[in-house]
């Protein structure tokens, strides 16, 4: 599945990114129907973006949203910061 | 943890833009100074939240560069090569007068194990790709640095941004490869930034792009930008991310050196790895190989964070001992610090005594019970509880992990509800159960995400158990 996948999506490569075309696509689309075309133009299933855009935080809709600010989050960096 | 001023941060950001506009991001390398956070596409630190009404109106801050000095014997990570274009065309256009095949010689004598974290010699996978009768081969540039306190790609990056190319350039070259991407963590803008203006200098000057420097080989580069995933580091995962798949990590063999990027034959290298290419070619293996031993060769970078009187990143001869980094280069702590996570969330907690006895080699440290990894280094200070830090650590494996596996994707979960009760005192930790999860973890598990995360955990267990032999339960 993930060969014939990575297959699809080498025969544009990297002149013409899936991934990349993914990105801008969950950066303007509101409705399902940009994600269509890009599924039909790499040839794969819309579940497969709609899948692999999903794994991504940056990608999720409730990110987007934060359009401003974000603090760092330090999940395994013990410092209690040195306030200057 | 990191109540300090990252709370100050957060009350100070949501104050200006809302508590609903405020997310949350991962590590962003700048631990050398902290208070981080990222607003509008780029990243700020310090004392740059002081200026927070400036920034939201447009302001750019000076953000401080990161303290870099090198106290290598011979430095090839930060030193003047290839400081300028002029001086990256005269190694390229020596490098591809060159037999292939003597260049590869170099490489493999010069001992460079890959700086990614599992140290395998780079010239033994340049050899093993270069042999693969395929016409279409890639070479990717790990730039997804997710390791908390790690800093070090980022500077490579980011002032240094010429040898990093060249080592992709060279590569491609030695391979058979005419096309290569770097994949940048989005968490570090300016880097990319700076890596797309080089390159497009690079294109002007003939130095990338078709018939490089009037010769037939001709070579393209490109960036993808990574979308907040610390398991796009691993080398499957990143490669299924680049095809716009879900970044799940895919079982080897078939290792990417015979089946990669778009199933076809891949070198995958750390930065600081491709960044060493340019010094060691000029220079001749020697210069390399002398320093350290066969297995931790050369120079390496290590980040010091925030409490460090010194934070920085600092280029080192491999074999130095560990006390002369803490305390001649680090100048010891601001406050006192009981241990230090070394490599990562994946990497060993060394109390201090334990970290002064040692020197910066992989295979020592592995000898010991920890793990050297990409060199970042964290302090834990001395009042930090170590029940937090394995929650903390859980919960990272927790959040991070592909899923893909099952000691992974579960194992992560119930660790992470064990120490939730515990700091709940609502159960104690059931230390047979936590030792048996940490051993299926270890030895089920598919990568190191959550393969490595117990080593951790067990280095706590092993030093500081006595913090909190009240919350165990010995006979669960
Ligand atoms: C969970 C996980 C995260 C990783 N993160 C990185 C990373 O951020 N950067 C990196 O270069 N290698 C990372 N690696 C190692 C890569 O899989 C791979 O070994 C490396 O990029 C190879 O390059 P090298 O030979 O130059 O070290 C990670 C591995 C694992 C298991
Ligand atoms: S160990 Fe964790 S990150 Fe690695 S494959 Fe398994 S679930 Fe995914």
């Amino acid at each position: 599945m993930s060969k014939n996948i990575s297959k699809l999506s080498g025969r544009k490569g990297l002149k013409d990114n899936l991934f990349k075309r993914m990105i801008n696509t969950a950066s303007k689309s509101k409705n399902g129907k940009e994600i269509k075309q890009l599924a039909e133009e790499y040839h794969v299933g819309m579940s497969t973006i709609h899948g692999a855009e999903s794994f991504y935080e940056f990608l999720r809709p409730e990110h987007k949203e934060k359009k401003h600010g974000y603090v760092m989050e330090v999940h395994v960096c013990a410092q209690e910061h040195k306030v200057k | 943890m990191c109540a300090g001023t990252q709370g100050k941060v957060r009350k100070k950001l949501s104050e200006k833009l809302g508590e609903d506009k405020i997310g949350t991001m991962f590590c962003l390398g700048h631990c050398y100074e902290t208070s981080s956070f990222h607003y509008n596409g780029h990243n700020y630190s310090g004392n740059d939240i002081d200026q927070i009404d400036e920034i939201i109106k447009g302001k750019k801050t000076n953000t401080k560069n990161i303290n870099s000095v090198s106290h290598a014997t011979k430095s090839i990570l930060m030193g003047e090569n290839l400081s300028t274009v002029e001086k990256f065309k005269d190694l390229l256009s020596q490098i591809l007068k060159k037999d292939k095949k003597e260049t590869l010689q170099t490489i493999t004598e010069s001992n460079l194990c890959g700086r990614g974290g599992a140290g395998f010699p780079t010239g033994m996978k340049w050899n093993f790709c270069s042999q693969q009768k395929v016409k279409k081969k890639y070479v990717v540039c790990n730039a997804d640095e997710g390791d908390s306190g790690a800093f070090s790609d980022r500077y490579l990056l980011e002032d240094q941004p010429l040898k990093v190319l060249f080592g992709m350039i060279v590569c491609g070259y030695i391979i058979g490869s005419d096309e290569g991407v770097l994949y940048i963590r989005g968490e570090y803008p300016k880097s990319i930034e700076i890596i797309n203006r080089t390159i497009n200098e690079l294109k002007k000057l003939n130095l990338l792009g078709k018939d490089i420097l009037g010769t037939d080989f001709s070579y393209d580069l490109y960036i993808c930008i990574g979308q907040g995933a610390y398991i796009c580091g691993e080398e499957t995962a990143l490669i299924a991310s680049i095809e716009g798949r879900r970044a799940e990590v895919d079982v080897r063999p078939p290792y990417p050196t015979v089946e990669g990027l778009y199933k076809k034959p891949t070198v995958v290298n750390n930065v600081e790895t491709l960044a060493a290419i340019p010094g060691i070619l000029k220079h001749g293996a020697k210069s390399f190989s002398s320093i350290g031993n066969v297995k931790s060769a050369g120079t390496k970078l290590v980040c010091l964070d925030s409490l460090f009187k010194n934070p920085g990143v600092y280029e080192m001869d491999m074999g130095t001992p560990m006390k002369k980094i803490i305390y001649d280069i680090g100048g010891g702590f601001i406050k006192p610090v009981k241990a230090l996570q070394v490599g990562g969330p994946l990497g060993g907690v060394i109390p201090i005594k334990e970290v002064e006895k040692l020197n910066l080699d992989f295979q020592e440290f592995a000898k010991a019970g920890f793990m050297l990894g990409h060199g970042s280094i964290v302090s834990i200070p001395e009042d930090f509880n170590m029940i937090k830090y394995i929650h903390h650590l859980f919960k990272f494996s927790a959040e991070e992990s592909c899923g893909k596996c099952f000691p992974g994707r579960l194992g992560s979960y119930r660790g992470k509800e064990m120490f939730d009760q515990a700091i709940n005192k609502t159960n104690k930790i059931p230390i047979k159960l936590l030792n048996e999860l940490l051993i299926t973890m270890q030895k089920g598990s598919l990568c190191a995400l959550c393969g490595a995360i117990p080593l951790p955990i067990q280095n706590i267990l092993k030093y500081f158990t006595d913090e909190f032999k009240t919350d165990i339960n010995q006979e669960a």
